[in-house]
């Protein structure tokens, strides 16, 4: 549900009508469906942006394409700049294909990289792939080759699987493979496969002879467990015949929400040592040579907050006589290093200790420095992203469809605005410091022991659930307008005024207490239904309803006042010891076991009382003579239950 | 539950047929997408499977020209493969002229091309319908043409 990060670097420069797209990247083409891919899940994809490291005199435009057709995000950058589409989104469905398409009206553009972020709509995951989108040539004969998930797409793939893999840190689930093969002169099958651990996982696609297209298998749920490596093969049967190859993409998700990206190069880079240090992006394919790119045009924005670690990279070869260093930027600053041992050989090296918090608009780069002599063969470097724990320095919005999730142990100390039809969950305990207002259709649930001290607004048509495992808690003012509707499920609390106007329902459905003032107005609907206890003043008007239905006592300490056609129920064993007002045509009904104070005055007539009402809206004579009995039958149990009011008042508290 | 999808690039315009197939590849469960001129032969008659048999004849035949055209014309072993057209009857237009040709290497490196004549053309277009004349073209199979 949250954003991940699509990064593609090209090693050609683009020409007016190359198509490409958000992955790996090696050739482009003008061949449009050879760079579509399958979308293997609903999802939004948003914030495209690129930057031209040279070339490109004119305007160069890079839209996004659904099915074929121009989809809404677009950026058209003047030279060598780079620019973002920060407003559009495109959302597909499953199936749909997609790729970019790339115009200018100068000269070919030499780009550092085509970025974009993608949100699945069920899950947290991503894709990861390589590409040659012109059609990397397969040939070998009665063999096995490996393919790694990211940068070019090499010729024959590569024979030595470890050069292929990447070592996984973040998904736990390699949930779908598709493959394109733009040209088959094969008489026989060719056989791609997905791979976990080097083993081969259960995904598996084949193409007989001369088939092309575009083949996916979703639905693999195939595990990973952390450490484990990822890759694809390609195998092929008897003889020497064409079989070219656009790209292999496949699908991870992540169930603890996390997502990855890497820069790669299968074929290897090979970085001499040298006391000059050196720059790659963070994603795509690894540059031709590792001069190519300053720090400054090697950055790339990720999109979204979160905390990075593991910053790893795999070594084929390491040669280097003393330690080196591959270290993350973050805005042109060091902040994470990772030591490349001297004489380490081949293998990966990673910080698994070291962390970073970045914000959506944090911008990333790769630094390989030093070694004094010898050399590296770099395949892979790469970073993992989790979810902020405890996210809210900034202010937190969900607008339009979009969805956000805060899994942790959830801290939101700044607003929070839901718009829209975007649904926010927090699961972990939550707590919400500033307002937040769900407007629109917008749904918020809380639903971990969630406490909420700063106001609470909910208008429109939005609901929130407050559902707390021990207790949900609103501290600060609570406003219900429009027709939203509210619901407390636990042991719930407000400690600030209540305000419910027009066609609102608001439900505490656990052992509640209303310590401030409650306000009713309108049509709205107030319904405390467990063991309620309402402490500040009541006041209701217009033609409001309040239900207290406890299953030990409804209690109203507060003074109590009734306006306009409103209607109290009180069920259960139910206390007022405050005055109560009843005015208009307003009707007040005990059901349970009633008491309080002051005491009304016997009726002196069975003809019911209209219009004034007095203090209860059905024949006072029979209100008087059933209360009286029950004072003379019940006194000591009333007593009872009197003497232990304060204890259950105490004990809640003691609770909260 | 895997969910086997093939989706084609010989169709014309830009939703092509989609085919849902069992996990062997090769037995269709159904087709979940036709394109305009797939839906014109269902339209006129075939069913699925007659479909699946046009589609496979037409691969065949375009990927035996294309084959064709690379070998007489001596393109680099790494060449990706002549370019086509596939024009809205659903016939294909395998190309030969050098502009169309040109190649970019995965490496980024321009690809090598030889010097192409009209002669090499014409040889390349007379040894590539021969090679898909002996091909079985059941009703719905897409014509070939080399330029």
């Amino acid at each position: 549900m949250g954003k991940a990060l699509l990064v593609a670097a090209s090693g050609t420069a683009l020409a007016s009508g190359d198509e490409n797209n958000l992955f790996g990247y090696g050739s482009d083409t003008t061949a449009e469906a050879n760079a579509q891919a399958n979308c293997t899940e609903d999802a939004t994809f948003s914030n495209l942006r690129a930057s031209v490291l040279s070339g490109g005199s004119g305007t160069n435009t890079f839209k996004f394409r659904d099915a074929g057709a121009d989809g809404n995000q677009v950026i058209a950058i003047v030279g060598a700049s780079s620019l973002e589409d920060a407003v559009n989104t495109d959302v597909l469905s499953a199936g749909d294909l997609f790729n970019i398409a790339y115009t200018d009206t100068g000269s070919n553009s030499n780009i550092c990289w085509i970025v974009g972020n993608v949100a699945f709509s069920s899950g947290h995951g991503s894709f990861h792939g390589c590409a040659a989108y012109s059609g990397a040539v397969h040939d070998v004969a009665s063999d096995t080759r490996f393919i790694m998930l990211g940068g070019v797409l090499q010729v024959d793939a590569i024979a030595v699987e470890d050069n292929t893999k990447w070592k996984v840190r973040g998904y736990d689930s390699f949930e779908a493979l598709q493959v394109r093969v733009t040209a088959n002169a094969r008489s026989n099958n060719s056989i791609f496969r997905n791979g976990i651990d080097a083993d081969f996982g259960s995904g598996s696609i084949t193409f007989a002879t001369t088939e092309t297209g575009l083949k996916t298998v979703t639905g693999l749920g195939d595990a990973i467990t952390d450490g484990q490596t990822v890759n694809a093969s390609i195998t092929l049967d008897t003889g020497i015949e064409d079989l070219a190859v656009a790209f292999v993409l496949a699908t991870f998700k992540s169930s603890s929400n996390k997502s990855e990206t890497f820069a790669s190069q299968s074929a290897g880079l090979v970085r001499e040592a040298s006391s000059t240090a050196h720059y790659t992006q963070i994603g795509g394919r690894l540059p031709g040579t590792i001069t190519t790119f300053t720090e400054a045009n090697a950055r790339i924005k990720v999109g979204f907050a979160a905390v990075v670690s593991n910053l790893r990279c795999y070594l084929s070869a390491n040669t280097y006589t003393a330690n080196a260093t591959l270290k993350l930027y973050q805005n042109g600053v060091a902040v994470i290093t990772t030591t490349i041992t001297a004489f380490g050989g081949a293998g990966w090296y990673e910080n698994a200790t070291d962390t970073i918090t970045i914000d959506d608009d944090d911008e990333l780069s790769f630094e390989f420095d030093e070694g004094t002599s010898g050399s590296i063969t770099i395949h892979s470097a790469g970073i993992t992203f989790s979810p902020v724990a405890g996210t809210g320095d900034g202010a937190l919005a969900s607008d339009g469809v979009g969805a956000m999730t805060a899994a942790g142990s959830s801290l939101a100390s700044a607003a929070f605005l839901l718009t829209g039809s975007g649904t926010m969950t927090m699961t972990g305990a939550a707590l919400v410091q500033a307002a937040m207002i769900s407007q629109g259709e917008a749904i918020a649930n809380l639903e971990g022991s969630a406490v909420a001290p700063g106001a609470l607004q909910s208008t429109g048509e939005a609901a929130m659930v407050m559902e707390g495992a021990s207790a949900a808690e609103a501290a600060g003012a609570f406003t219900m307008e429009g027709t939203s509707t509210v619901e407390w499920v636990g042991q719930s609390e407000a400690t600030a005024a209540i305000a419910i106007s027009g066609n609102n329902e608001m439900t505490m459905s656990g052992a509640a207490l209303v310590q401030a003032e409650m306000l009713s107005q309108g049509e709205a609907t107030a319904n405390l239904e467990g063991a309620a206890l309402a402490e500040g003043a009541f006041q209701m008007t217009g033609e409001g309803i309040m239900i207290m239905e406890g299953a030990s006592a409804a209690q109203a300490a507060g003074a109590f006042a009734m306006e306009g056609s409103s209607t109290v129920e009180w069920i259960g064993q139910s206390e007022a010891t405050a005055a109560m007002l009843s005015e208009g045509v307003g009707d007040a009904s005990f059901v349970g076991e009633a008491g309080g104070a002051p005491e009304p005055e016997p009726a002196p007539s069975p003809v019911p009382e209209v219009g004034g009402g007095g203090a209860y809206g059905r024949p006072s004579y029979l209100k008087a003579r059933r209360r009286k009995r029950l004072k003379q039958e019940d006194e000591e149990l009333i007593a009872i239950i009197q003497q232990a009011a304060p204890y259950l008042m105490r004990a809640r508290r003691t609770l909260h | 539950m895997p969910v086997y999808t093939h989706i084609l690039d010989t169709c014309p315009g830009p939703s092509p047929c989609s085919m849902e197939m069992e996990s062997d590849w090769t037995t269709l469960k159904q087709f979940t997408r036709l394109c305009a001129h797939h839906q014109s032969l269902r339209d006129g008659g075939l069913t699925d499977q007659e479909l699946l048999r046009a589609h496979r004849a037409s691969w065949k035949v375009k990927e035996t020209a294309r084959a064709a055209v690379k070998a007489e014309l001596g393109l680099d072993k790494e060449h990706p493969g002549a370019a086509y057209l596939i024009n809205a009857d659903g016939s294909f237009t395998v190309l030969t002229d050098p502009v169309s040709l040109i190649w970019v290497a995965p490496d980024g490196s321009p690809g090598p091309l030889p010097v192409i004549r009209q002669n090499d053309r014409n040889r390349a277009r007379t040894r590539a319908l021969a090679a898909i004349e002996t091909i079985e073209k059941p009703v719905g199979t897409s014509q070939v043409t080399v330029e």
